[in-house]
């Protein structure tokens, strides 16, 4: 059975390319759903999600590229929160909260002016492997060349950022500059993310991993580590369970995340909480 | 003396809306000097302290500070299991003299495991910042503010969640940076007894400045003043001062 499908991801191209966009989806996510458990933002990727909706719905009415228009949408989105919440002492949850259906309820009245279009609306909101292409992974690909970079260059400032960002303005460090940093990459990796995982089900690879790698890890840096390993092994288990019992992938690779999720909780427990070591 | 002054405070005034908070506060601090600072709960010490700090920044009057700042805030940030070990939130005090773009040296961390050293936490340096206990937390807050080798020491309120032991040598520590760095001290303290004990010049503040006088120069009839909208505090006070000097 394994066999067969190492095979057949080695042979039919579509099932090559879905595998290696599900893996750098989760790798993505896994990166960003840390800051955004840390950081109590929970919620952006939703908002980031619907208003990818938004852009997408604009893009086809408009004829233009909707995976730009998408991102486009994304980026104002992210954007948007921050402006919001910094200028008007608003909190970030109640601002998402406001925006993600607006963006929607802007799609859809976009789609409606749509002639002739019937979108395939499970797809976008539970993503859809068969719709992967070659660009797909590519964009994917330089998505995470572009999170490694952001990361690797300002660790530090995510760190204190995410952990005071009331001191960490204190000394210094660019806070603003992290933030926007920070929501933007959130929302580009949701846009690059939204054909495998779906507009609904992306929320579970920025939140999930984070949440189960939190319970194990001892800094930022293994949380970050231990929550792509995660969702890593979920996208390759998930692709491999769908694939042989004719399942949707997306949603089989979410339950697994909150499988690894129980298993790692109740070990936690059972070997009791090692909390004052 | 007018060489050392760390702190030159003048005319500060700060309005919310159309209340004001702060009132034509003007006071300077000096190098080896430790300054306490009380007044009841809502009287403008924290605004007082976030104008000198620089995180407020609609206020009238100039604050002039000379030198470095190092800074414990009221009630900060405190996550249980957030992943960040004691080590990294003290080197947090070294980021701006180290820089964007950067890591912290080999003599950067042997600055914090001084630190640690210093405020009495060492051997706590690789537990996670969230599982120190209340007094831990806030000595590990004193050395995170002392990182920057400061001149000018702003403390809001260091002493809470230390108990009666914690206190005194907590205090004991800030004499000893007073005297061994030169530093300036300010400390924001409902602690009137070791307020007393500790500081060379006490102000009492609510909105205005109604005392600033040294410690054993100050009159119940001024504490009264600055605390008639907080009699309890104001009672525990004054039988400290009756006990202390005999009145
Ligand atoms: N954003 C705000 N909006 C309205 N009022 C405010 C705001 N911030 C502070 N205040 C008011 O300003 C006053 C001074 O507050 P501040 O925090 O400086 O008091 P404090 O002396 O530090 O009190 P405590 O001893 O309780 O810490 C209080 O009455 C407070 O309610
Ligand atoms: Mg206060």
């Amino acid at each position: 059975m394994i066999t067969q499908f190492i095979g057949d991801v080695l042979s039919y191209e579509f099932l090559r390319n879905a595998m290696i966009a599900a893996i750098l989806v989760s790798t993505l996510t896994g990166v960003f759903s840390s800051v955004v458990v840390l950081r109590k933002i929970e919620f952006i990727g939703d908002g980031a999600a619907h208003a990818t909706f938004g852009g997408i719905a604009f893009g086809l009415l408009l004829g233009a590229n909707y995976i730009v228009m998408a991102a486009l949408t994304a980026v104002v989105f992210a954007v948007a929160v921050s402006y919001f919440t910094r200028r008007n002492r608003l909190s970030e949850s109640s601002v998402i909260g406001m925006l993600l259906p607006l963006s929607m309820s802007l799609g859809v009245i976009a789609l409606s002016f749509v002639r002739g279009y019937t979108p395939d609306v499970m797809g976008l909101f539970f993503g859809n492997i068969l719709l992967v292409t070659a660009a797909d992974v590519w964009l994917l690909a330089g998505a995470n060349l572009g999170a490694i970079i952001f990361f690797s260059l300002f660790f530090r400032e995510i760190l204190y950022y995410a952990y005071d960002e009331k001191m960490a303005r204190h000394y210094g460090v660019p806070v603003a500059f992290v933030h926007y940093g920070t929501l933007i990459g959130i929302s580009l990796s949701v846009v690059s993310s939204v054909k495998i995982a779906g507009i609904i089900l992306v929320t579970a690879f920025l939140i999930i991993p984070a949440v189960s790698a939190r319970l194990l890890a001892r800094s930022l840096r293994s949380m970050i580590s231990i929550s792509v390993v995660l969702g890593v092994t979920a996208s390759v288990l998930g692709m491999f369970f769908s694939y042989v019992l004719n399942m949707p992938p997306g949603p089989v690779i979410v339950v697994l995340l909150f499988v690894q999720f129980l298993a790692i909780l109740s070990v936690k427990k059972l070997l009791g909480s090692k909390e004052n070591d | 003396m007018e060489r050392d002054r760390v702190l030159q405070v003048e005319d500060l005034t700060y309005k919310i809306g159309s209340a004001w908070i702060l009132r034509g506060v003007s006071f300077s601090l000096s190098r080896g000097e430790f300054a306490g600072i009380i007044g009841p709960n809502g009287a403008g010490k924290t605004t007082l302290i976030k104008a000198i700090v620089g995180d407020l920044s609609d206020y009238s009057g100039s604050i002039k500070v000379t030198g470095r700042v190092g800074y414990l805030p009221q009630n900060p940030e405190r996550s249980r299991d957030f992943p960040i070990s004691v080590r990294e939130v003290v080197a947090m005090g070294l980021y701006k003299e180290n820089g964007p773009f950067k890591r912290f040296s080999k003599s950067e961390w042997n600055t914090v495991d001084t630190l640690l050293k210093t405020t009495g936490i060492e051997g706590l340096g690789r537990r996670r910042a969230g599982t120190l206990s209340g007094g831990e937390y806030q000595r590990l807050m004193l050395a995170r503010a002392l990182a920057s080798n400061p001149e000018l020491l702003i403390l809001d309120e260091p002493e809470a969640g230390v108990d009666e032991m914690g206190k005194s040598s907590f205090y004991r520590l800030l004499e000893k940076l007073k005297n061994e760095k030169n530093m300036g001290i300010l400390m924001v303290s409902h602690d009137i007894g070791m307020v007393f004990e500790a500081c060379d010049t006490i102000m009492c503040i609510n909105k205005t400045l109604h005392c600033h006088t040294s410690a054993d120069m100050i009159s119940p009839e001024q504490l009264k003043s600055a605390f008639s909208t907080d009699l309890d505090l104001f009672i525990r006070s004054r039988d400290h001062f009756e006990r202390e000097h005999s009145v």
